[in-house]
């Protein structure tokens, strides 16, 4: 006949087996009565009692990992404040590697676009001008401004570093 | 009397909160062993530092939103977990999880003999439970609850939660196997 309670028999006995060993008063296999499963989950509890031993850590350690931990912490808030801020700098764009090349002709290829893009405009409206407005005399100076604000942009990151 | 012992985690907390370094200090002294102890159990030997670490630059970095709203040793233990599940979703992008064992134990020192070896594998074992089985497993070893505190824990009741243990240690255990 098979007991209905097993089960419940079982995990009260195995959390009982499992007290006693966290306890230190069982120290070996002393699951006599026990069936082939329960004596074989009974030894992984002694399995992980024994290979866990309490182990104290000394206040030299606990100093030591806290200074580390907040060494490390510090190091990471500098490290993310600069990536941050070397974004707003711009200093990607004269970083002393390879970065610099790719920053640099990022730049000339968006300055390029920007040029290519308002080219249609400095060029075009020559026939539908009214004669005597301030439109007529800005469009002279666009050609001229522009490049000259490239060479501005340019000069002043340069000056950066 | 030191800091630690008259003054709540709440009121460390709070002092932190206005820039009190100091009361972090206190609240590492005092959970450093309940962290260090249960990372023992998952992680090997040689990173158990490593992520003991992890897990408090993680609180230094978030418990400025920390609202109070579960008491602060339940927060630091899910905060442990997801520390620990880190770790190994880095191990397993850098190596071969496989390997890693026989790594582990070239570089233990030599003297805890058959102890070492088997936390190896335990350590392992319990790497590869449901978040659940292992759960369970590491609040009765290496937080050392009594399963009334891991049924309240848990969200369970007694029964449950003793089932829920031998369920577990039998996965384990199967775990186990190829090492037995």
């Amino acid at each position: 006949m098979i007991n209905s309670n097993l089960p419940l028999n079982q995990d009260d006995w195995l959390a009982d087996f499992a007290d006693q060993v966290m306890a230190g008063r069982l120290a070996d296999m002393s699951a006599a009565g026990a069936d082939d499963e329960m004596q074989a989950l009974a030894n992984v509890v002694l399995r992980l009692k024994n290979a866990f031993p309490p182990e104290e850590l000394d206040a030299a350690t606990v100093k030591r990992m806290q200074r580390e931990t907040l060494t490390r912490w510090r190091k990471e808030q500098q490290t993310a404040k600069k990536s941050w801020t070397n974004i707003f700098h711009l200093d990607w764009l004269v970083a002393p590697n390879g970065r610099s090349q790719i920053g640099w002709s990022l730049t000339v290829i968006a300055l390029a676009g920007l040029f290519i893009l308002i080219l249609p405009v400095l060029t075009s409206g020559s026939n539908n001008n009214i004669i005597g407005t301030a439109g007529l005399q800005l469009r002279g100076v666009i050609p001229w401004v522009i490049p000259l604000a490239v060479i501005l942009v340019m000069a002043w990151l340069l000056r950066r570093k | 009397m030191t800091i630690r012992s008259v003054v709540s985690d709440e009121h460390l907390i709070q002092r932190y909160k206005q820039g009190d370094l100091e009361a972090f200090e206190a609240l590492y002294q005092k959970y450093l062993p309940v962290v260090y102890k249960r990372v023992r159990f998952v992680v090997p030997e040689r990173d158990i530092e490593d992520v003991t670490q992890e897990v408090f630059i993680g609180v230094l970095k978030s418990l400025q939103s920390f609202r109070g709203d579960s008491q602060f040793s339940t927060w630091l233990r899910t905060l442990t977990n997801y520390k620990v599940a880190e770790f190994y979703r880095k191990r397993t992008r850098k190596q071969d999880p496989r390997e890693a064992p026989l790594v582990e134990a070239e570089l233990l020192p030599a003297e805890d003999g058959l102890h070492v070896e088997d936390r190896v594998a335990l350590n392992k074992a319990l790497a590869e439970l449901t978040d659940k089985y292992r759960e369970v497993i590491v609040l009765r070893f290496a937080d050392g609850m009594s399963f009334e505190e891991m049924a309240q824990t848990l969200g369970s009741n007694l029964e449950a939660t003793k089932s829920l243990f031998r369920r577990a240690l039998a996965a384990l255990r199967k775990n186990l196997e190829p090492n037995l």
